[in-house]
């Protein structure tokens, strides 16, 4: 081996070594957090609010966990959760698919300016719109329950469903559309034939990304809600109390919070990364 | 069955007029092919037929029937599409059977048919695989499938073979022919390759901007173009295309030229003219209407090879047979006693003899 050859190849093998490092260090700084979360949701908290913690494996249980399963004022806000991000991800997927596939396929005026209206909405920070948000949410009688949290989670989930969408009906040949046409399909028999088992991934995509918005806002949820229509974040907050800090509830909460978020991207990974439309024209 | 006339057809989107006035016949078993440019609405033609656009004005019939308001399933036809349009979440039997499917045909009779037209094909082995499985070819012959399974009276071919390679391009067009001879419904097939159209068509639809510049067989294309675009468009290598002038006692001058070629008589005065390169000679020896050129380019081709001669201040491209000797720089002479000469009346552009 040249000299030339062998100092490329060391250099080679530190590039690896740093990139390795730097993924490592990037995963702790990610994943120690929820690491320290869950070993707090399984001990007593006498034994890790010393300067020395005694983490010691033959101390775990899971009794915070029994605990809050069991307490009707933590199933409520789970079930609330659930029912709002469930909601929330169809209404936005359903809504929204029908809007991009529209807005991909025909021409018509004020097309553009509809997508960049949705995209400019997204610009506006939460802050600035909550309190409007409340106040309307409150005269129209809203407040504080599931299904106004829903509406507005779709208004603001909707839009960014419609732009992954968009981009994805545009990539589907019109030809395809036009021999289902040929083939017998009325228009909403291609949607329906066609269009929606070859989108798909992207539409299971779109529903994971509504969900996990909805699953894990905290800072509108904090301000429309307060007793019966409290969300998951909202209650985890509440640990928090003005005089005493629940640290193995919190981070048992946390913990029950983060599970959904996780399996979903751990079981859909490949579906969303598989493109389907391989193979679809020419290639 | 599959007789098809469109009058007066006219498309705009928006302002932009892409079909102007078009009026075509098409009989009943007859393979006609829409050739022209691309832009010229030779595809958007095919959609007013298919119903997969709308006509703007004029009708279209099948059959004495005017389907220009029936949408595309009611109007008895099939299409062959340039990317294929296979449907990805389905077999390549699923695809083939879908129309029949969407028609409430019986589950017995749709396995008969799919069967039938996949051995037709050479596709029975690949029945259970899906469209990405498939090379190009297969994927083309699925969608030839899938529209010969439904017996259409009318099929619709856009640019079918554009998107294979030469070799399976050739076979594949071969394969057209053969089927649309076993077939013997009416076929419309666009494409810009003229040899497509050459080879496969009974009648060609020259289209130029949505206007249709000359309908008639192969033969009558090439041997009687119509006017200098179809002269130029059809025919490879392309016709050389001449100013010329015209004199009382029926010579064509080629302008700068001293080369003359005698041409019907009654015409006269400044004219254009065309040479087929395949008509043409090129010998180291003079013979009479002769005239001295020399080769400035040598293209061999196999079975002929084509030459560029420099005659004055224009080039003449001539096709020879077999494999040439000769070399750039090479003298001769070059005589058109062979050539059919096309006149065509000069349009206001072309800059004449001065």
């Amino acid at each position: 081996m040249s000299r030339a050859r062998r100092g490329r190849s060391r250099r080679h093998v530190f590039s690896t070594i740093a990139h390795r490092l730097a993924v490592v260090a990037v995963l702790c700084y990610l994943v120690f957090p929820v690491f320290w979360m869950l070993v707090t949701s399984l001990l007593p908290a006498s034994d890790l609010l010393r300067l020395d913690p005694d983490v010691a494996f033959s101390k775990m249980n899971l009794s915070t966990y029994g605990q809050l399963l069991t307490d009707p004022s933590f199933l409520l806000p789970l079930r609330n959760s659930a029912l709002v991000a469930s909601v929330t991800a169809l209404s936005s997927v359903i809504l929204g698919s029908l809007a991009a596939y529209g807005i991909a396929r025909f021409r018509f005026p004020g097309r553009r300016a509809v997508m960049i209206m949705m995209l400019g909405g997204q610009m506006v920070p939460a802050v600035v719109l909550v309190i409007p948000l409340f106040l309307i949410l409150r005269d129209v009688g809203l407040l504080d329950t599931v299904e106004g949290l829903m509406v507005t989670y779709v208004g603001f989930i909707m839009p960014i469903v419609v732009w992954m969408l968009v981009g994805f009906f545009e990539g589907v040949p019109v030809s395809l559309e036009r021999a289902a046409r040929i083939d017998g399909c009325s228009r909403i028999g291609v949607l329906v034939r066609v269009i929606a088992p070859i989108s798909g991934t992207a539409l299971v995509a779109a529903v994971i990304f509504a969900f996990i918005s909805a699953w894990s806002d905290l800072f509108i949820a904090l301000v429309l809600t307060a007793g019966n229509s409290i969300t998951l974040p909202v209650e985890v907050a509440n640990f928090e109390g003005l005089f005493v800090m629940q640290y193995r509830s919190a981070a048992a909460a946390g913990i029950i919070t983060l599970v959904p978020v996780l399996l979903l991207a751990a079981v859909f990974q490949k579906w969303i990364v598989a493109g389907l439309t391989e193979g679809v024209v020419k290639g | 069955m599959g007789d098809i006339e469109l009058r007066n057809v006219s498309k705009r989107f928006g302002k932009l007029e892409v079909i102007r006035d078009l009026s075509l016949q098409v009989a009943s078993g007859e393979f006609v092919t829409l050739l022209g440019p691309s832009g010229c609405g030779k595809t958007t033609t095919l959609n007013l037929i298919a119903g997969l656009e709308d006509v703007s004005s004029g009708t279209i019939t099948v059959d004495g029937r005017r389907v220009e308001d029936l949408p595309p399933d009611r109007r008895d036809l099939a299409f062959v599409f340039q990317d294929y349009a296979l449907y990805p979440h389905m077999t390549v039997f699923g695809n083939m059977a879908f129309g029949l499917r969407m028609r409430h045909t019986a589950k017995a009779e749709i396995d008969v048919r799919v069967r039938a037209a996949a051995v037709r094909l050479g596709l029975e082995d690949v029945l259970d695989r899906r469209p990405r499985e498939l090379s190009g070819g297969q994927r083309q012959r699925v969608a030839l499938g899938r529209s010969i399974v439904r017996r259409p009276s009318v099929f619709l071919y856009d640019e079918p073979l554009s998107n294979l390679d030469a070799l399976m391009r050739d076979q594949t067009r071969s394969e057209l022919k053969r089927l649309h001879i076993e077939l013997g419904a009416t076929s419309i097939y666009v494409t810009h390759d003229q040899e497509e159209a050459m080879t496969l068509s009974d009648r060609i639809a020259v289209l130029r901007g949505g206007h249709l510049e000359q309908y008639g067989s192969p033969r009558d294309i090439y041997g009687r173009p119509a006017n200098e675009f179809v002269a130029g468009f059809v025919g490879k290598p392309r016709m050389n295309l001449y100013d010329v002038e015209v004199g009382p006692n029926g010579r064509a001058v080629v302008c700068g030229t001293v080369w003359s070629i005698p041409v019907s008589v009654g015409l006269s005065g400044r004219m254009r003219l065309g040479l087929r390169p395949e008509e043409l000679g090129f010998s180291s020896e003079e013979s009479s209407g002769s005239v001295q050129g020399t080769v400035r380019l040598v293209e061999p081709g196999g079975g002929t090879t084509d030459i560029t001669v420099a005659v004055g201040p224009i080039d003449v491209m001539v096709r020879l047979p077999g494999f040439s000797n000769l070399g750039i720089g090479a003298q001769g002479w070059l005589d058109a006693r062979r050539a059919y000469p096309h006149l065509f009346e000069r349009d206001g552009a072309s800059a004449g003899c001065e």
